[in-house]
């Protein structure tokens, strides 16, 4: 019984010497000391946070435009061949007469004094011998 | 009772000595407590701060960039040179400068004067000196506590800033007004220069305005106003300051040209006929075709399959082949749907005005070493020895008057025994291959080589009927309304003429013919020479709006 009065009076005055001036004094330290880490990490997370403002002037992109069927399409790059087409030529006669058709264009459009215009005969008989394959 | 009184007491005297022991601990932790967190704290500030001036260091050099390449699209777009662009990024400010490295113009002669540059952290003056050693001295380094300098310059770029014009610096002799807002670029290679403040305090601070004080027997003077003459081969120097929360940052970005036409081993728009790449051949760099890649089995089991070793591309959205055996091989990848281009750069009215000589009519030039012999009928020329000019252009124009026969301006052209320099021909018709054109300093087994040839046409280079077999052209080659090709490639009577040896690339408008199946034409070895992606032949022209730089300091 005498124990227990005795730690009750102890509380008792503990808690008064935490009312006196140097308690509180300590109090707001502690409150101070913990703002303080409050306030350092805030500051630590604001810098880490903070994006190179450089980007931030960059106009946004432009808003996206709706193809259209007559528009190019866009470049795409292929790291090989792709594969044949379905019907990747023509007969070798129809190849003939596509060649002979683009050398009288050519010579019709550079004219008579071209290099590499060729006269009808020559036309002729290119396709007479039956091999289309120039490089 | 007496003695529970004094054990009571003697307890409540132990009790209050240890919670006074234990209130000192306590306030003994805490205060550790604080001066650790204190510490802390100091300690993550000083973090903090360093950190932040890193950030405005690192902000500075991006927000230079970005001045660096407003500067590079400022030129894009046909801005006079020199100029000063100014502006904001995000936080910074930015000043970019951008001077020629090798002048065509503005005014040569002696320099001397001195003009006020009264610097200040505004970015609406700029303001450096480059030593001969390359280090610089620029308007932040012109601080209070900065000495004067006195010593020899490369360089001097200034825009000035305060009132009114000066009237204090003389070219030749002659007063050269130096005008607020307008950038000046002064250039000698014996350019002695005094920076110095005209005042100074007690303790030796600079407390009045800035001045440069230059002079030189031969200089070169250049402003924004009237700009530079500049050519597609002129070589820029663009130099930005990035300044953020007065952290700077200078990007300087050296040997800013544009990309030459000679970077393609070989460029089309189109076909005078069905054309087919077949087995061998091989593409050293970039290749752009307008029609579709058109890829033949002839020759792949002799020669193995096209190769291309750099970027090619094509408007197209597919190639063809002649069969399954065809593998064409694409190091780079092939760009397919690429956007098309067009050699609308190839200006004949600049070429003609950075020629060295210009002549009118049919011309004959057979090249030997660093001579060369030229015939032309207009002039009276027959076999005239001439010495190449050096890094030189030669342009042959087709004229309406006199000799029909002689009118046409084009240029027959041998070169057996090599050519000893750095030349560029062109002409405004055709250009006919009569011989091998080669280089005295073969490049392919001497890459120091610096010889160079540039055949430039304004309709076709041709290889002629009198060319020997298995001929060698060793030219960059552009043709642009033509195209490259062979004359009488169907020639089945004469027969296969052996290898056609290109070792440079060809640019044309409308690609021809060299050779056939039938056993007519030459075959094709191309080569490209890679020489000609750093340093291309004189004046050739450049590609629109694409650029290069030989080196970037930040």
């Amino acid at each position: 019984m005498a124990e227990k009065k005795l730690q009750s009076v102890n509380r008792h005055k503990w808690m008064e010497e935490a009312k006196s001036p140097t308690g509180v004094a300590l109090g707001i330290a502690v409150l101070l000391a913990a703002a303080g880490i409050v306030f350092q990490r805030a500051e630590m997370r604001r810098a880490r946070d903070v994006e190179p403002p450089v980007v931030s002037n960059i106009p946004p992109p432009p808003p996206a435009v709706e193809r259209t069927p007559d528009m190019e399409p866009a470049p795409q790059t292929v790291a090989s061949a792709p594969p044949l087409p379905e019907d990747p030529f023509n007969s070798r006669l129809a190849e003939l007469q596509r060649q002979a058709q683009m050398m009288r264009e050519y010579a019709a459009q550079a004219g008579p004094d071209d290099p590499f215009s060729l006269s009808e005969e020559r036309i002729k008989a290119f396709v007479e011998r039956g091999e289309p394959t120039i490089w | 009772m007496k003695t529970l009184a004094s054990r009571m007491n003697a307890n409540a005297d132990s009790n209050r000595s240890r919670s006074g022991a234990a209130l000192v601990t306590v306030l003994g932790l805490i205060l550790a407590t604080g001066a650790l967190t204190a510490m802390l704290t100091l300690s993550a500030g000083s973090h903090l701060m360093r950190t932040r001036a890193t950030l405005r260091m690192e902000q500075a050099f991006y927000v230079a960039e970005g001045g660096a390449e407003r500067m590079a699209s400022y030129l894009a777009g046909g801005g006079r040179v020199p100029a000063t662009i100014d502006g904001a990024i995000g936080p910074g400010t930015f000043s970019a400068t951008i001077i020629a490295e090798s002048s065509g113009g503005g005014t040569s002669g002696s320099l001397n004067g001195r003009i006020n540059i009264n610097p200040n952290n505004s970015p609406d003056n700029i303001f450096f000196v480059e030593l001969p050693d390359g280090s610089r001295i620029d308007r932040n380094d012109l601080h209070q506590d900065r000495q004067d300098y006195e010593g020899p310059a490369t360089l001097v770029q200034v825009r000035p800033k305060g009132p009114g014009s000066q009237n204090t610096f003389y070219v030749n002799g002659n007063t050269y007004p130096i005008s607020n807002n307008t950038t000046y670029t002064f250039r000698s290679n014996e350019m002695q220069v005094r920076i110095y403040n005209d005042h100074r305090n007690p303790q030796g601070k600079a407390t009045g305005q800035w001045w440069i004080q230059m002079d030189a027997a031969n200089g070169f003077a250049s402003n924004s106003d009237t700009g530079e003459t500049v050519r597609s081969d002129t070589q820029f120097t663009i130099y930005s300051i990035g300044t953020v929360q007065g952290a700077s940052r200078m990007v300087t970005i050296r040997g800013v040209r544009r990309v030459s036409w000679a970077k393609y081993a070989l460029w089309y728009d189109s076909e005078a006929v069905q054309l087919w790449i077949v087995g061998g051949e091989s593409f050293k760099g970039p290749v752009y075709s307008n029609p579709q890649l058109r890829f033949h089995s002839h020759q792949v089991p002799e020669r193995g399959q096209a190769h291309f070793y750099d970027l090619a591309l094509t408007t197209k959205s597919s190639i063809a082949r002649s069969d399954s055996s065809v593998n064409p091989i694409f190091d780079r990848g092939l760009t397919l749907n690429a956007p098309p281009q067009t050699m609308i750069s190839v200006d004949f009215s600049e070429l003609r005005q950075s020629a060295s000589y210009t002549l009118d009519g049919t011309t004959d030039i057979e090249i030997n070493g660093n001579t060369m012999y030229v015939t032309n009928p207009r002039q009276g020329w027959t076999r005239r020895s001439m010495a190449v000019p050096q890094d030189g252009l030669i342009y042959v124009r087709t004229v309406s008057t006199g000799n029909s026969t002689t009118r046409p301006g084009d240029v027959r052209i041998v070169a057996p025994n090599g050519l000893a320099g750095r030349l560029t021909v062109v002409a405004e018709r055709d250009i006919l291959i009569q011989d091998h054109v080669r280089y005295a300093n073969n490049p392919i087994q001497n890459p120091n080589s610096t010889d160079a040839l540039g055949l430039i046409a304004g309709r076709n280079v041709v290889v002629d009927t009198m060319a020997p077999n298995d001929l060698d052209v060793f030219a960059h080659i552009i043709a642009r309304d033509g195209g490259f090709g062979v004359k009488n490639y169907d020639d089945v009577e004469r027969g296969m003429r052996g290898m056609l040896n290109v070792y440079g690339g060809i640019v044309n408008k409308i690609r021809n013919a060299v050779g056939t199946t039938t056993g007519s034409g030459y075959r094709k070895h191309y080569v490209y020479d890679p020489r000609f992606q750093k340093t291309p032949p004189p004046r050739y022209p450049a590609t629109p709006d694409e650029f290069q730089w030989v080196g970037w300091e930040g």
